[in-house]
């Protein structure tokens, strides 16, 4: 046995005695360590703030790709701004799937029926382009009126604007079971305004596409 | 039985009948939201059942969104807030309620390992103190934003 292995073995049975340094445990699995990072919004590019916050403090992220790396039982660590290739190794298949934002259109409506003002009309095409390309829309077709009549009356006005817009995209090809229609009457203003009073911006139906 | 529970079994016993198999419906007021992209091996679990994800299912609080390790999934709720999950990733619903009408509003998102690309929807926009996002070792509350959190985990 050469003098190497002589001591290597003199140091396994120091070891297995206790004596030495002590072994140190062998866990199966890194303990939980999380990074959490602020990026902009995809389509407004706007940056909004986080604050990540553990029993042993809290920092804020405020500023595009910074983030902060936490371990379990520790205070999150200082903010490093990320490089985009780190972000896309990190992120780059959830980012590649992320759903594209939901969109708004809001139609107006001349007073006291379901007729289209000439410029909503024109939107029509607007809204149909924004269900074209998306995977199993969501719609949702809520009616709105005025204060001008009876609540009830308006409720039902709110109801038959609300179909007259769901029929139009049902013509476009759009698959009339995905489609919520509802009202809510001259409950739910724009702008606020007393009881029986025409107010063109309140008589409306709102579209959202998700 | 609760609404909830009704709803839920209508579900399935349409799926059990044979309706709703393929076609996609109007979301059901007691749905939190719906899947919007698979890719790989991605399952629902609900109640302690693994189903896979499909493009267009509904997804409820409580459901485990789970990826293997090829595995996307992207899921967009009724608030309109969006999620998308890369690879071995394991994220809970805990929490979901848009009734904005009654002021009730909560979002509670588990992230458990894996990647997520969280992005606010109205819950955030009316109510920031309602969105919590929770991982092993931190809670994270957001103002308006776009978060990707990593978390490697058992």
């Amino acid at each position: 046995m050469s003098p190497r292995h002589c001591l290597s073995a003199l140091f396994a049975v120091a070891v297995a005695a206790g004596c030495g340094p002590t072994p140190r445990l062998q866990t199966a699995e890194p303990p939980p360590r999380d990074l959490v990072v602020l990026a902009p919004e995809p389509e407004s590019g706007a940056v909004g703030r986080l604050v990540v916050t553990t029993p042993a403090g809290a920092i804020e992220l405020a500023q595009a790709r910074e983030s902060t790396t936490v371990s379990a039982g520790g205070a999150p660590g200082a903010v490093v701004v990320l490089a985009e290739a780190e972000i896309q190794r990190l992120f780059g298949p959830a980012l590649a799937v992320q759903p594209p934002a939901a969109v708004r259109f809001n139609l107006y409506f001349q007073t006291g029926g379901d007729q289209l003002t000439p410029e909503s009309r024109a939107m029509v095409a607007d809204v149909i382009a924004g269900m074209r390309g998306r995977v199993a829309p969501d719609v949702t077709v809520i009616g709105h009126t005025d204060t001008t009549g009876d609540a009830g009356a308006n409720t039902a006005l709110g109801l038959s604007r609300a179909t007259l817009i769901r029929d139009l995209l049902i013509q476009a090809g759009l698959d009339g079971a995905v489609v919520d229609v509802r009202s809510h009457g001259e409950s739910d203003p724009v702008v606020a305004t007393p009881d029986n009073t025409a107010e063109a911006r309140n008589r409306r139906v709102e579209v959202t596409i998700r | 039985m609760p609404l909830q529970g009704m709803g839920r079994l209508m579900a399935v016993l349409c799926l059990t009948l044979g309706f709703g198999s393929t076609a996609v419906s109007a979301q059901p007021e007691d749905a939190a939201g719906r899947v919007k992209a698979v890719a790989g091996s991605a399952v629902i679990v609900r109640a302690g059942t693994a189903s896979p994800a499909r493009v267009g299912a509904l997804v409820y609080e409580s459901d485990i969104l789970r990826t293997g390790t090829d595995g996307q999934l992207a899921v967009m709720l009724r608030d309109e807030t969006r999620l998308s999950l890369g690879p071995g990733s394991d994220v809970t619903l805990g929490a979901f309620m848009f009734a904005p009408a009654d002021g009730r509003l909560s979002l509670v998102l588990r992230i458990a390992r894996g990647a997520l690309s969280y992005i606010s929807g109205r819950i955030a926009a009316l109510m920031p103190d309602a969105v919590r996002l929770e991982t092993p070792t931190s809670v994270i509350g957001v103002r308006g934003t776009h978060a990707l959190i990593h978390v490697e985990a058992p």
